[in-house]
């Protein structure tokens, strides 16, 4: 579904229509579950998360600014929110998780020909960094693990990854703001 | 708090609070700033942003058909009062029904569930101006279509690192990129035996004579509120129409007043003194200046 079509499951939704939610639901939710999973790596708390998210985008689907996202990311961004936050309470970290799980971090892949500017661009300026450091954000956005967690997968002093994620981080802005 | 915070921390820790790599504790400080600072919370947006379609690249994976049934039986609960499905309010009355706050039916936990920053109160959607918001915005967004959740075929894969000219290394990404956990989860926990899409049968039946009864007592709120306002205007107009008489009973007969309502005595009895001879004289002077020719 393009994010016109979604963009007007949204205005719908936002009249209270619920058959253009439960649409919504079922052309965004194994993307939602996906992101979320990843993040969690527990079924039970990954529905938990996805369950509340579309409570909220139910709730707040008027706040939604086409100007500045498309609506896809605008309900990742809550999905991960809450994810992330889930992931911090403790009993929930990835050692609780299923250990098949625990040290899978990255992505699958997307036709380059079917990917918008703005994750080109963004992939660029990923590329751009030194390969250690490509690994370091794509693990950190993908499993969203704490800096603690991503010093002991990669066998780094915490001093150090902070350094350097942070370095990251401020060549990726420089990047995508020049 | 202001925007004051606006500098090269708060700037790393809005992008930190996005990447997901805060502790627990950090996060916690980045929650209670989004609820204050203003600045801060526009570069959470920016960061938001920036990555937001990093999640294109993430393999979709189905829920539990399960999933569906308990956020329908929430919705259900939540579904506000509007009129006819998919048509707008149409008075005002209906309109100030549907923004009210969704009835917190489903109790504390989705309070809880609800993020710090977005307060119950702001979540609940105001209808008209969200159809208005998107109706000003049905111009297509500047992202071009693409099927989200199709797996793309074998033969166009292009892992995304070997396009990315000015890469030292393509194959970091790549190597990153190859191993997809989801996969491990699906063999895991086998899919549910109908991936497909429960269809929502009594939905008709579960929420329309909930929405009529809504509407209904929205109604009798609305005629009640109205009866109030009528009385009061009555009771306005009459006091106006005394008054009105009174002034006009000054004016043309003020000898068949009662003593008590007569100018002079209503001034003596709030405490001024009364000066009962000035107005007649001037009263008399006109007419006679007028004759006197």
């Amino acid at each position: 579904m393009t994010p016109v079509e979604i963009t007007s499951l949204f205005t719908a939704v936002a009249r209270g229509d619920t058959a253009a939610f439960e649409r919504l639901y079922a052309t965004t939710c194994a993307k939602i579950y996906g992101i979320v999973l990843r993040i969690l790596r527990r079924h039970d708390l990954a529905a938990d998360v996805v369950e509340e998210t579309y409570m909220q985008v139910w709730r707040s689907v008027g706040e939604f600014d086409p100007g500045l996202t498309s609506p896809l990311a605008w309900m990742v961004a809550i999905a991960r929110r809450r994810a992330i936050d889930a992931a911090r309470l403790p009993g929930t970290g990835p050692e609780e998780g299923d250990p098949a799980l625990a040290d899978t971090e990255s992505p699958g892949v997307l036709p380059r020909r079917e990917m918008p500017e703005e994750l080109k661009r963004l992939l660029t300026c990923i590329g751009r960094l030194e390969p250690d450091r490509q690994r370091l954000l794509l693990l950190a956005y993908y499993g969203a693990f704490s800096r603690e967690q991503l010093a002991a997968k990669l066998d780094m002093p915490a001093n150090l990854l902070k350094a350097s994620l942070r370095r990251s981080l401020f060549e990726l802005e420089q990047c995508l703001t020049s | 708090m202001s925007n004051f915070l606006i500098d090269e921390d708060t700037d790393l820790l809005a992008a930190e609070f996005v990447l997901g790599t805060l502790d627990s504790e950090e996060r916690a400080g980045a929650h209670s700033l989004l609820k204050t600072d203003h600045g801060f919370i526009a570069m959470v947006r920016i960061w938001e942003r920036r990555f937001g379609e990093l999640h294109l690249m993430v393999e979709p994976v189905d829920p539990d058909v399960q999933l569906w049934q308990r956020i329908k039986s929430k919705v259900a609960v939540e579904a506000p009062a509007v009129a006819a499905e998919g048509e707008p309010p149409a008075t005002a009355a209906e309109a100030a029904a549907v923004m009210e706050p969704p009835k917190p039916a489903e109790g504390a936990a989705a309070e809880e569930a609800k993020p710090p920053e977005t307060p119950a109160s702001e979540a609940a959607p105001s209808p008209a101006e969200a159809a208005a918001e998107v109706a000003k915005s049905a111009e297509p967004p500047p992202l071009p279509p693409r099927p989200p959740g199709l797996p793309p075929a074998p033969d166009l894969v292009v892992p995304p690192a070997a396009d990315i000219a000015p890469s030292p290394d393509p194959r970091a990404l790549e190597a990153i990129v190859k191993s997809v956990p989801v996969e491990k989860v699906a063999i895991s926990e086998p899919p549910p035996l109908t991936p497909g899409f429960p269809r929502l049968v009594e939905r008709q039946a579960d929420v329309i004579p909930e929405r009529r009864r809504r509407q209904r007592e929205v109604i009798i709120d609305v005629v009640r509120s109205r009866g109030r306002w009528r009385a009061v205007s009555m009771a306005m107009m009459a006091l106006l129409a005394a008054l009105v008489g009174l002034l006009a009973a000054w004016r043309f007969a003020p000898d068949q007043l009662p003593a008590g309502l007569r100018p002079a005595e209503l001034m003596m009895s709030i405490g001024i003194e009364a000066t009962p001879n000035a107005a007649p004289a001037l009263k008399q002077a006109s007419p006679e200046s007028s004759f006197d020719e």
